[in-house]
C-alpha cells in the first residue's frame, strides 16, 4: 500500500516535470503579462517611467469623458471601423471560401493542384509585401485605375487614399485570403456521407436543393467554427491597415483599426496604460460577441446527434 | 551528457574569444538608403582609426519606428549606446534616460569647436545631453527640370504670399494635366512644420514655454485652413484624396519625387536624399513671406545622445566626437544630418547638392528667428492635427470648425 502511493507520487512528479516547460511558458509569458496589462489598464504609463495609478480614468475617457479629460472620439471611430470590417468581410470571406471549397470538392484530375493554387494567397496574405502590392494596385495611379482609364475611359477615384473606399480595399484583401476557412470547409465536405446525396437524388432533389438541404445543415458546425475563428482574427487585423495606410489609419482614420489605434496610442503617443485598457476592452468585446454567436447558433447548428 | 557539456563549454570559449576583445558601440538611428550608406562609410573610417571598438548600427526607416524600438529597448534595459534624437530630445531628458556629457567635454569630446548655439540647443537645466548633428531649416523644394520642361518661369527664391499665389496660378497654366503646382503641404502624416512656420509668419507663436501657453487662436488656425482651401479649390494643390496618397515621410513617399507636383516641402538636410531619388534637378526656395517676418528658423537636424545605462561611455562618446568633429567623417556624411555646427568639420570640402544647401542656408539664414520650443506631446499633436486638417480637406468640416478644434487641440497638448 505504502509502496504504491510512493510510486504514484513519483509518477505524478515525472508528469509534472514534463509539464514544467509548458507551465513555465504559460505563467511567465502569458499569465504574468496578462495580469500586468490588467494592472496597467488602470494607470498612466509611458514605458520609461513607473506607472501612475489613475483608477478608471482610461475607461472613462473611452466611453464618457468630461471637460478635464475629453472623450476620445478616435477610439469610438476605430471601434466602428473595426466592427464594419468584421461584419462585412467575415461573411463575404466565408461565402467565398465555401463556394470555392464546393468547387474543389469535385473529383477532377488536377484538383490537388488547384487546391494548392487557391491556398497560396493565404500563405502570402498577412505579409508586408502583399500589403505593399495592394497599395500599388489601388493607388490613384495604380494598376486598377490605369486599366479603368485606358480601357473604359473612366475617371476612377484614388481607392486607397479616399476615405469612402479605403476600408473596402482592405476588406477585399481579407476576402482574398480565403484559404484557411476553405481548407476547413473542404475537410467538412468530405465528411458528409455520399448516401445522403444518393438517397436525395432518388427522391428527385436537384443540386441546389441538395446544397441547401444536405450540405449546409451537415456543414453547420464547421461554418460556425469558421465564423468564430474568422471573427476573432478579423477583430485583431493590424498589418494590412498599418502598411496600406502608412501607419496612421489615413485617410481620415477610415482604416484606423482598433489594434492599429491601440498600437499608435501605446507606442506612438506613449500611453501604454490606455493601450492596455483598450486591449482589455477588445477582449471583452470579442468574448461577448463570441458568446452571442454561440447562443444564436443553438437552433441553427446541427451536430447530427441522430435523435 | 558530459560530452554535451564539453561541447557547450568549447562553444562558449570560442564565442568569448571571438567577441571578447574590444567593445561594441550600438548606434541607433533612422534614415533612408542614402543615410545608411554615408553612415557606414563614417563607421568604416572610425573603425580604421580605432580597431578595438566595433560599431553596430541599428537602423529604422523612419523616426516613428526608431522611437518605438528604442523605447521598448530602454524599458527592457537593453537600450542602444548612441540614440539619434530629434526635436523630442526634451521629452527624453525629462524621462531621465540620457547621460549628461559634461564630464567628457574638453577631453574626449571637443566642444570648444562646436558653435555655442548648437551646444545651447542640446543643454537642458545646465547639463549637456545632446550634440547637434548639424543645422537644418525648412524649405520649399521645386523640381527645376519639370518646370523648365513645361516652359514656365522658375520661382524666385523669396516671395510674398501674394506673389507666391500668382506664381502657382501661372505655373498651373503651363503644367500638364494631372500635375499640380504644389503638394498639399498644409499638413502631412509626418509633421506640422509648415503650420509651425505659418504661425510665426502670422505673429502668433504656437508655443510659449514660460508660462506654458499658445498664442494661436481658433481664428488664426481657421485662416491657415482657408489659405490651403483656396489653393485646393483652385487646383493649385491636388484634391484631398490624391494628396493623401503620399505619406511624405521621405523621398519614396513624396508627391514631388513621384512627379505629381512641382513644389514640395522638406528640411534642407533631406535634399541630398531626395535628389538621389530622381533624375530631375531639384532646387530650394523659401517659404513665402520669410523676408519680411523672419519667421523661418534653423535648428539641429538631429542630436546624438548617449544612453544613461551605456556600459562603454568612453568608446561611445569617442564615436560621437568623431562623427561631429572629424573632417574625414564630415566629408563622407555630407549634409545628410544637417550642415555641421563644428568648425573643424566644416573644413571638409563639400560638393554638388551639399553646396546648393549651403548657398540656401546662407541666404535664408538671414530670414530666421530663434526657434520656438516644440509643443509638448509632439507626436500626438502631429497625428491629431493631420486628422483635423484632412477632415477640412475632404470637406467634412468647415474651416471654422477645423480652426476651433485645432485651437482646442493645442491647448489640450499643453495641459496634458
Amino acid at each position: 500500500m505504502k509502496r504504491k502511493t510512493r510510486k504514484a507520487i513519483r509518477e505524478n512528479l515525472s508528469s509534472y516535470a514534463f509539464l514544467i516547460p509548458w507551465l513555465l511558458g504559460f505563467f511567465v509569458l502569458t499569465l504574468y503579462p496578462m495580469a500586468y496589462s490588467l494592472y496597467l489598464s488602470f494607470t498612466q504609463y509611458n514605458i520609461l517611467q513607473p506607472p501612475k495609478w489613475t483608477g478608471l480614468r482610461n475607461f472613462f475617457v473611452m466611453f464618457a469623458g468630461d471637460a478635464q479629460y475629453p472623450k476620445d472620439d478616435r477610439f469610438l471611430n476605430s471601434l466602428l471601423v473595426t466592427l464594419r470590417f468584421v461584419f462585412i468581410s467575415v461573411p463575404l470571406k466565408l461565402v467565398f471560401a465555401l463556394g470555392v471549397a464546393v468547387l474543389m470538392n469535385r473529383k477532377l484530375r488536377l484538383i490537388p493542384f488547384y487546391r494548392a493554387i487557391y491556398y497560396i494567397p493565404t500563405l502570402l496574405g498577412g505579409s508586408v509585401a502583399i500589403a505593399v502590392l495592394w497599395r500599388r494596385l489601388f493607388a490613384g495611379d495604380g494598376v486598377l485605375n490605369t486599366i479603368l482609364r485606358g480601357l473604359f475611359k473612366l475617371d476612377p477615384p484614388a481607392w486607397i487614399s479616399n476615405p469612402k473606399y479605403a476600408l473596402y480595399t482592405l476588406m477585399l484583401l481579407a476576402v482574398w485570403q480565403f484559404g484557411s476557412p476553405m481548407i476547413i470547409f473542404l475537410a467538412g465536405l468530405k465528411q458528409i456521407p455520399q448516401e445522403y446525396y444518393d438517397a436525395s437524388s432518388v427522391d428527385g432533389a436537384g443540386r441546389t436543393r441538395q446544397f441547401f438541404s444536405i450540405t449546409l445543415p451537415c456543414l453547420s458546425p464547421i461554418i460556425f467554427f469558421n465564423l468564430v475563428m474568422q471573427m476573432i482574427s478579423a477583430f485583431q487585423s493590424f498589418t494590412q491597415a498599418f502598411i496600406i495606410s502608412g501607419g496612421n489609419g489615413s485617410p481620415l482614420d477610415s482604416t484606423m483599426f482598433y489594434s492599429l489605434y491601440l498600437y499608435i496610442k501605446g507606442f506612438g503617443f506613449g500611453e501604454m496604460g490606455y493601450a492596455s485598457a483598450m486591449a482589455w476592452v477588445l477582449l471583452i468585446i470579442i468574448g461577448a460577441l463570441t458568446a452571442l454567436t454561440f447562443r444564436a447558433s443553438g437552433s441553427l447548428v446541427s451536430y447530427g446527434s441522430g435523435e | 551528457m558530459r560530452k554535451f557539456g564539453l561541447v557547450l563549454l568549447t562553444l562558449a570559449m570560442g564565442a568569448s574569444m571571438l567577441f571578447g576583445q574590444g567593445v561594441t558601440v550600438r548606434w541607433a538611428y533612422w534614415g533612408g538608403e542614402a543615410r545608411i550608406k554615408k553612415s557606414q562609410a563614417a563607421i568604416d573610417l572610425f573603425r580604421a582609426a580605432n580597431p578595438s571598438i566595433s560599431v553596430n548600427p541599428e537602423i529604422s526607416g523612419g523616426a516613428g519606428d526608431h522611437f518605438t524600438k528604442v523605447d521598448t529597448q530602454l524599458a527592457g534595459g537593453a537600450g542602444p549606446d548612441i540614440i539619434q534624437m530629434g526635436g523630442n530630445i526634451g521629452d527624453y531628458v525629462k524621462k531621465g534616460v540620457l547621460l549628461p556629457l559634461d564630464k567628457y567635454a574638453g577631453t574626449i569630446l571637443n566642444t570648444a569647436v562646436i558653435d555655442p548655439a548648437a551646444i545651447q540647443g542640446g543643454t537642458f537645466d545646465g547639463k549637456l545631453y545632446g550634440i547637434s548633428t548639424g543645422v537644418t531649416m525648412p524649405a520649399l523644394v521645386y523640381n527645376k527640370s519639370l518646370i523648365q520642361r513645361a516652359g514656365a518661369p522658375l520661382p524666385a527664391l523669396s516671395m510674398t504670399y501674394a506673389e507666391f499665389r500668382a506664381y502657382l496660378v501661372a505655373l498651373k497654366a503651363k503644367l500638364p494635366t494631372g500635375v499640380y503646382p504644389m503638394q498639399d503641404i498644409g499638413a502631412s502624416s509626418s509633421g506640422t512644420t509648415p503650420f509651425g512656420y505659418w504661425t510665426g509668419y502670422n505673429g502668433t507663436k504656437l508655443y510659449v514655454a514660460d508660462p506654458k501657453s499658445t498664442q494661436v487662436k481658433a481664428a488664426d488656425a481657421q485662416k491657415y485652413l482657408e489659405l490651403f482651401k483656396d489653393y485646393r479649390d483652385n487646383k493649385l494643390i491636388p484634391p484631398a484624396d490624391i494628396a493623401a496618397g503620399f505619406a511624405e515621410t521621405n523621398a519614396d513617399t513624396s508627391a514631388i519625387i513621384a512627379g505629381k507636383v512641382a513644389i514640395g516641402f522638406l528640411y534642407t538636410n533631406q535634399l541630398g536624399g531626395y535628389q538621389a531619388a530622381t533624375k530631375d534637378e531639384l532646387a530650394l526656395m523659401e517659404f513665402p513671406g520669410a523676408v519680411a517676418t523672419k519667421a523661418l528658423w534653423q535648428n539641429a537636424s538631429q542630436y546624438y545622445t548617449v544612453n544613461k545605462e551605456t556600459k562603454n561611455p568612453e568608446a561611445t562618446v569617442k564615436l560621437v566626437d568623431f562623427l561631429v568633429n572629424s573632417p574625414e567623417a564630415a566629408k563622407v556624411l555630407g549634409l545628410d544630418r544637417g550642415a555641421s555646427a563644428s568648425s573643424t568639420a566644416r573644413t571638409a570640402a563639400l560638393e554638388g547638392v551639399d553646396q546648393k544647401v549651403l548657398d540656401y542656408l546662407k541666404i535664408a539664414g538671414a530670414h530666421t528667428s530663434k526657434p520656438t520650443p516644440n509643443l509638448p506631446n509632439d507626436t500626438e499633436f502631429n497625428s491629431s492635427f493631420f486628422l483635423l486638417y484632412q477632415l477640412v480637406a475632404f470637406g467634412n468640416y468647415t474651416t471654422a470648425k477645423g480652426g476651433q478644434q485645432i485651437a482646442d487641440l493645442i491647448v489640450r497638448m499643453i495641459n496634458k
